[in-house]
């Protein structure tokens, strides 16, 4: 959780613009009396921005239907870009191939049992398993239904139809739970559609702008008091993109 | 091999809310004062840097600042005939974690107990009668009554920055201890940090109601 492998340094080469604004400035100085403590002074774990470039989880053809999918979900349109356009799919990507994928950190030890909806997640499949094998089942379930195309070459109206069918259960798919994949995939565009930039998505803040949520801005004092006018500062990212 | 530590007055397991005042009350004594935390340490300038504390992603959805799972977790059922499973991915219940505690997450609300809260066993007998109160009900009087922790709620929330004028301010009032108090929500004030020119100040503007 703390990643120490991130020097001050780093962190203020990669953030030159927050830097400026006072990034990490040490907190006030203090006196602790016996011996040092577990942790350097200035040591930050600072997110580590998503880097352009090929896929790092997904294959090419894997790629292409989540970007597909995301584009569905959230449609481009008068409004704004869509999900793919918005990086969606980069983002999910990256999560997939980074801690979220494997589930590290929660609890993942068998035995595994069929909980009741109270009780959560109980399933032993981490999120890259099931992304991977449920988009071969999706994939083998077009080609059946749709005379040989897959999910990338179907109508709008026909990817709508499936992708309703995945999410009231009427399509069950060859790998288990098409409804529990598609709550998965809606869960991570809508995530990659409104986090930060710097994980991939929300690409230009198409996200924030389409809302009106001014991002990753920290002090609003000056505007507390301004009820009814709009906030009227444009959204800003982590990076100040 | 085990490591011999040097000896301390006092060693407090916890560092959160609870184990950080004692650890201050203590060292205020003039005792030597060890805490020991599980998770990291944990610094307003590095840990909740303003760069990057408004990731909502990496806070609010993954949970970062929070035990994992892994770590330890618990398990539970609703009833006696289901099966107890683990807790696999925190819900609605966030255990904290390092230095601070669940504190890095709390709402900033202290709300106080009503007087009736710490004696609820006999609070409810007289009120409802004592078959009101089912033989497997094991609820007691905490042995302690509101009166008697009046003044540390009161330094509590003066040391928190806490202010609850607007629910329920005894003061100049000789303080009740039932429900019949204008009380609502929560137990009434004896003295407000900020003094009763505060509280009278209040009055006058219907802040509260007399």
């Amino acid at each position: 959780m703390v990643n120490r492998g991130i020097t001050r340094r780093r962190l203020l080469a990669s953030t030159p613009i927050l830097a400026v604004a006072g990034f990490g400035l040490p907190a006030l100085a203090r006196t602790y009396r016996g011996g040092s403590l577990p942790w350097e002074p200035n040591d930050t774990s600072p997110p580590i921005p998503v880097r352009a470039g090929p896929w790092l989880y997904f294959t090419a053809d894997e790629a292409a239907a989540v970007e597909a999918i995301a584009d569905r979900l959230i449609p481009p349109d008068d409004s704004g870009p869509g999900g793919k356009q918005a990086g969606c799919a980069v983002f999910i990507d990256r999560q997939l191939a980074g801690s979220f994928g494997d589930s590290r950190g929660l609890y993942m030890r068998p035995p595994f049992a069929n909980g009741t909806p109270s009780q959560g997640l109980q399933s032993p499949i981490v999120p890259k398993e099931r992304y991977r094998s449920s988009l071969a089942a999706l994939e083998d379930y077009c080609k059946t239904t749709f005379a040989g195309n897959g999910f990338v070459a179907l109508t709008a109206i026909q990817q709508d139809q499936v992708l309703s069918g995945l999410e009231n259960g009427e399509i069950k798919l060859k790998d288990g739970n098409g409804k529990v994949f598609f709550e998965a995939i809606l869960a991570n565009t809508i995530e990659g559609f409104f986090a930060d930039p710097i994980y991939g998505g929300n690409r230009d803040m198409a996200g924030w702008k389409l809302i009106g949520f001014p991002g990753a801005r920290y002090d609003y004092r000056d505007h507390i008091a301004k009820h009814n006018q709009p906030y009227p500062l444009p959204p800003v990212s982590i990076l100040a993109q | 091999m085990a490591t011999k530590l040097p000896a301390k007055d006092v060693v407090v397991i916890g560092l959160g809310w609870t184990g950080a005042i004692l650890a201050q009350e203590l060292t205020d004594q003039g005792l030597d004062v060890v805490a020991i935390e599980r998770g990291p340490w944990r610094d307003t300038a590095t840990s909740f840097n303003i760069g990057y504390a408004p990731d909502e992603l990496r806070y609010g959805v993954r949970l970062d600042l929070f035990q994992r799972p892994s770590q330890g977790t618990l398990t539970f059922r609703n009833s006696d005939r289901e099966m107890a499973l683990p807790i696999r991915q925190w819900g609605s219940f966030q255990p904290g974690n390092g230095v601070g505690g669940a504190g890095v997450h709390w709402g900033g609300q202290t709300w106080r107990h009503l007087p009736s809260d710490f004696r609820i066993r006999s609070y409810l007998t007289e009120r409802y009668g004592a078959s009101f109160i089912p033989h497997e009900l094991s609820i007691q009087d905490w042995g302690v009554t509101y009166d008697e922790l009046e003044p540390f709620y009161d330094r509590f929330e003066y040391l928190a920055g806490c202010l609850q004028e607007r629910l329920n301010v005894a003061a100049p009032r000789p303080i009740h201890s039932s429900l019949d108090d204008r009380s609502t929500f929560a137990g009434p004030r004896r003295m407000l940090c900020q003094g009763r020119s505060a509280i009278a100040a209040a009055e006058n503007e219907a802040l509260i109601p007399v």
